[in-house]
């Protein structure tokens, strides 16, 4: 295990490959996806719904390809440790614990059977070896960092006394009762109300900053990526498509995928129609040999016939179109 | 809490109180005379009018009802035809015997059930698995007396190792009172076994798809405290109603099972008060069955109203 | 609610018949149904035609000849009386099936018209019912119909009215808690605001949806059915003799059960065998049967 020191980033993926075995034929949900969150740092993992980004937190979870029918190829480095091939046992001390993660439907995450506190507790007991008393107390104390008020009453309320805003805050204070230092948000904002979701996304860029948390959070909402992300990485049917700071991408997509999803962003000051993108991503099994957004891409040519690399072209800056390295050519509004 | 139980309390007197008419009733059945009815053979016209008498059928059907319901409040529940002595303290002589077997049966029933189920949800899709569906079927698929009747044979005829017939009260020890028991409780208990697995595995295995066990595995819970603990506490508050209705299931299937390995329980009192007639003597049986089946249902009620957190606070 | 024509709203009614082709697909794809049901038609061509199978006189009693064990002449041996094993079990495949099929008939003719008035009406009529149902669901079933069959006299026909009267509120339950289900679509909430009479929304758009569950649940009940028959006629109070069901030749050989255990097998093993074939094609019409809605 090699030292990890503070400039190696905390997680890094390499060449991630997820195969699902159904019926003796294999469907590869990722292909060869890499990246990377750096200490301090909030990675955005943008895309439609299938490209893979929550497949990706799975597999960081260790929650998929563990088992006979889905295998997992690459690596996972968690602070210098290979993640792949990792036991049950040491995976286990490693979530909640040092690897925390937020899912998207608060309404139905906690236990409706047991008080929050008690859920939350379990966890910090079961990590820090604290007794009941202490882990409660710690409880408090996340509680109140999620600004959950009368955090100390609340302790044995249940989740059904609470909105669904409430609940995620509760999620969230889960995730950080035992002081990870990378977290994973899938969606954390989908399913809530558009007002909470701007509290729910402060509080988490609050806590980060106070907390110096490492975060990659997973969403299909361009605009979410620009309010929380120091950089963002796009998906698009299980690869990597465009990697880089997000003011760079957001000033200068070098991936056509990229810039239809900017433009298609809807914004205050637009005039004309709303942009989309026609057509849909291809199915696991029915992927183009060549790059796979071409069927869609208004920038397709001869040359999207031949598989695309993931081109770096610049300091953290990568895209997987062979265009990338012009700037694209601005598409009449 | 009591405000959530009063509809169900009124509306569970009012059952019981169709009961009543429905078992009162069950004299209003008889065909022709029912004093004729119940004389049995060649009666005389003193039986008869003793009969009617006793009965109280000269008077009105609603005063009838309403005697007899008076009566039951003061715990009286008749005369027994054939024994001549009341029908209450027949029951109460026999209720011991059917309350052990039936309690015995739904301990096994529920060991049998709950562990099987929650084996098979753990272990879903493999052997195991199916082996515990198969046997599952078939167990209800089989008369329970059958079963009995399976049993004795080899447990009882072939190995030895169990009495056949008879009972013996638990002041006489614990071992003699579980000896006897122990086959007829096991026929009894295999249906309701049979099916409480089933109801268990599918609790469970929704359970366990369920996105609050998602993030006790991301709080990097252990899997057995994941499936003991949070698993099995919500997979078990629907089978709280599964199992009350085994019980009840049960209560009615002790008739033949006590026939066959001679318990003198209430099931052999009410197969004999049906040969001979004795109406008050099912009546009463009946009547006590329905009233612990009622209990039940308000019992069960009331415990998942305890352990569904979301009813409890409305 | 926008400016649907009358035309439309028709035209969406009058959707899709049920596909049976589709069903009959999916059901052949489970081997354990087919084969379960595969069973059943055995066992009912066998009752069907026991007359001209039976190679021996079931009621025919040879006293110097009793509870012998299997032998060429007596495939199963011979019972208490003399009487061919084989013959009678023959036979009483005849009387345990028609017996189930009375019960089950009854229990859904009662049940099925109350279940979808209760469902559908609603209100203090469902109330009344429900509270009668849950009376007689609080009654011991086999207990009930015994002391029914006590007071009108043991015979199979008032046996098995008895076991229809009392299985009744099970299926009046079923139906019931499909219609509650069914009558919250939408397709019913269109029909009825073009103002179709409610009896015909109940005929035509809840009926045809309530047929599936039902069926699965008759083939249950009817296994249900058949071991609360073989349980009376165990005791005595259910077919009489000469006649005898499968539960019959059960009641009589336990008296024997020590000298001859083997004649307490093959009846048992002829009712759990067909009670468990029943239940496995009601689980296999249960999974073949398509989730979408008939409109």
């Amino acid at each position: 295990m090699t030292a990890n020191t503070q400039a190696d980033p905390v997680l890094d993926v390499r060449d991630l490959e997820l195969t699902f075995t159904a019926g003796g034929r294999g469907l590869k949900l990722l292909d060869g996806v890499s990246f990377q969150v750096r200490r301090g740092e909030t990675l955005g993992l943008v895309g439609e719904s299938g490209s893979g980004k929550s497949m990706s937190a799975l597999s960081i979870m260790g929650f998929v390809g563990r088992n006979r029918s889905q295998s997992l190829a690459g690596s996972i480095r968690y602070q210098g440790t290979e993640l792949i091939g990792l036991p049950d046992k040491q995976y286990r001390r490693l979530r909640g614990n040092r690897i925390a993660m937020v899912f998207q439907e608060p309404m139905t995450s906690l236990d409706p059977s047991f008080t929050i506190g008690s859920q939350i507790a379990e966890g910090i007991r079961l990590h820090q070896g604290v007794s009941r008393d202490a882990a409660m107390k710690r409880v408090v104390e996340v509680l109140d960092l999620v600004r959950i008020p009368s955090a100390a009453q609340r302790l044995k309320s249940y989740p059904h006394e609470f909105s669904g805003g409430m609940r995620q805050r509760v999620l969230i204070a889960m995730a950080l009762a035992n002081n990870p230092e990378f977290i994973i948000a899938d969606e954390p904002t989908t399913a809530l109300d558009v007002s909470i979701q701007a509290q729910i996304l402060e509080l988490l860029k609050t806590l980060q900053a106070d907390l110096g948390l490492s975060l990659l959070f997973i969403t299909h909402n361009m605009g979410v990526v620009a309010d929380i992300c120091d950089r963002v990485a796009v998906m698009y049917a299980g690869q990597i498509v465009e990697e880089g700071h997000v003011l760079d991408v957001f000033r200068e997509p070098r991936h056509p995928y990229s810039e239809r999803l900017l433009a298609a962003m809807p914004r205050l000051d637009a005039t004309g129609d709303l942009q989309w993108i026609p057509g849909s991503p291809p199915d696991v099994d029915a992927r183009p040999h060549g790059c796979r957004f071409a069927p869609r891409c208004h920038l397709a040519a001869e040359e999207c016939a031949e598989p695309q690399e993931l081109l770096v072209i610049g300091r953290g800056r990568a895209s997987r179109c062979w265009r990338s390295t012009s700037t694209l050519p601005e598409v009449a509004r | 809490m009591l405000a959530i139980f009063a509809p169900r309390l009124i509306r569970t007197a009012a059952v019981f109180v169709l009961v009543t008419v429905g078992i009162f009733g069950l004299t209003a059945l008889l065909p022709g005379d029912p004093a004729l009815a119940l004389a049995g053979e060649n009666p005389t016209p003193e039986l008869i009018a003793s009969i009617r008498e006793q009965l109280g059928l000269d008077r009105p059907l609603y005063e009838q009802y309403f005697g007899w319901l008076l009566a039951l409040f003061s715990g009286d529940l008749g005369t027994s035809l054939y024994f001549g002595v009341p029908v209450g303290e027949l029951i109460i002589a026999r209720l011991p015997v059917t309350l052990s077997l039936t309690l015995v049966a739904v301990v096994i029933s529920i060991v049998l059930g709950l562990a099987g189920g929650m084996v098979a949800a753990a272990r879903r899709g493999t052997i195991v698995d199916r082996l515990a569906t198969v046997l599952s079927t078939i167990g209800i698929a089989t008369p329970n007396f059958w079963f009995g009747m399976i049993f004795i044979i080899v447990f009882a005829f072939g190995l030895g190792w169990f009495p056949a017939v008879g009972y013996a009260p638990l002041a006489d020890g614990v071992g003699p009172w579980l000896a006897h028991l122990i086959l007829p409780a096991t026929a009894l208990a295999l249906a309701g076994a049979a099916e409480l697995m089933r109801q268990t595995r599918s609790s469970m295995t929704d359970t366990l798809g369920q996105d609050y066990i998602r993030t006790a595995r991301a709080q990097g819970l252990r899997p057995a405290a994941i499936y003991w603990r949070r698993a099995l506490r919500n997979a078990s508050i629907p089978l709280v109603t599964v199992v009350a209705f085994q019980v009840a299931l049960l209560l009615g299937g002790v008739v033949i099972v006590e026939k066959i390995f001679g318990l003198p329980g209430l099931g052999s009192l009410v197969i004999d008060a049906v040969f001979s007639k004795d109406l008050p003597v099912v009546q009463g049986v009946v009547l006590v069955n329905a009233i612990i089946v009622l209990s039940l249902n308000l019992l069960t009620d009331f415990l998942y109203t305890l352990l569904n957190p979301k009813v409890r606070h409305g | 609610m926008s400016a649907i024509t009358k035309t439309e709203v028709i035209a969406t009614l009058a959707g899709s018949r049920p596909t049976r082709g589709r069903f009959v697909q999916r059901f052949r794809r489970q081997p354990i149904a087919v084969g379960a049901l595969g069973f059943l038609l055995l066992v009912s061509a066998m009752a069907l035609l026991a007359p001209w199978l039976i190679p021996h006189d079931p009621y025919q009693q040879d006293l110097a000849r009793v509870l012998q064990t299997p032998s060429g002449e007596h495939l199963l041996g011979t019972d208490e009386l003399g009487r061919d094993v084989f013959s009678r079990l023959i036979m009483g495949a005849r009387v345990s099936l028609l017996a189930a099929l009375q019960g089950t008939t009854l229990a859904i003719a009662i049940g099925l018209p109350l279940g979808l008035v209760a469902g559908y009406v609603r209100g203090r009529v469902d109330g009344a019912i429900m509270i009668v149902t849950d009376a007689l669901m609080a009654l011991p079933a086999l207990v009930l119909a015994m002391a029914i069959v006590a007071i009108w006299g043991p015979s199979l026909t008032n046996a098995m009215v008895a076991i229809g009267i009392v299985t009744a509120p099970r299926a009046l339950r079923l139906v019931r808690s499909s219609v509650l289900q069914i009558r919250e679509e939408t397709f019913i909430e269109a029909a009825r605001s073009i103002g179709t009479r409610s009896i015909v929304i109940v005929l035509r758009h809840v009926l045809p949806n309530v047929v599936a569950p039902l069926i699965v649940f008759t083939a249950i009940l009817a296994g249900t059915v058949m071991l609360m028959e073989a349980g009376l006629s165990f005791l005595g109070l259910g077919v009489q003799p000469p006649e005898s069901s499968w539960g019959a030749m059960l009641g009589t050989s336990f008296r024997y059960i020590s000298r001859a255990p083997l004649l307490a097998i093959y009846p048992g093993l002829a009712i759990a065998l067909t009670v468990l074939a029943l239940n496995l094609v009601g689980d296999g019409i249960r999974e073949s049967i398509g989730k979408k809605l008939q409109k």
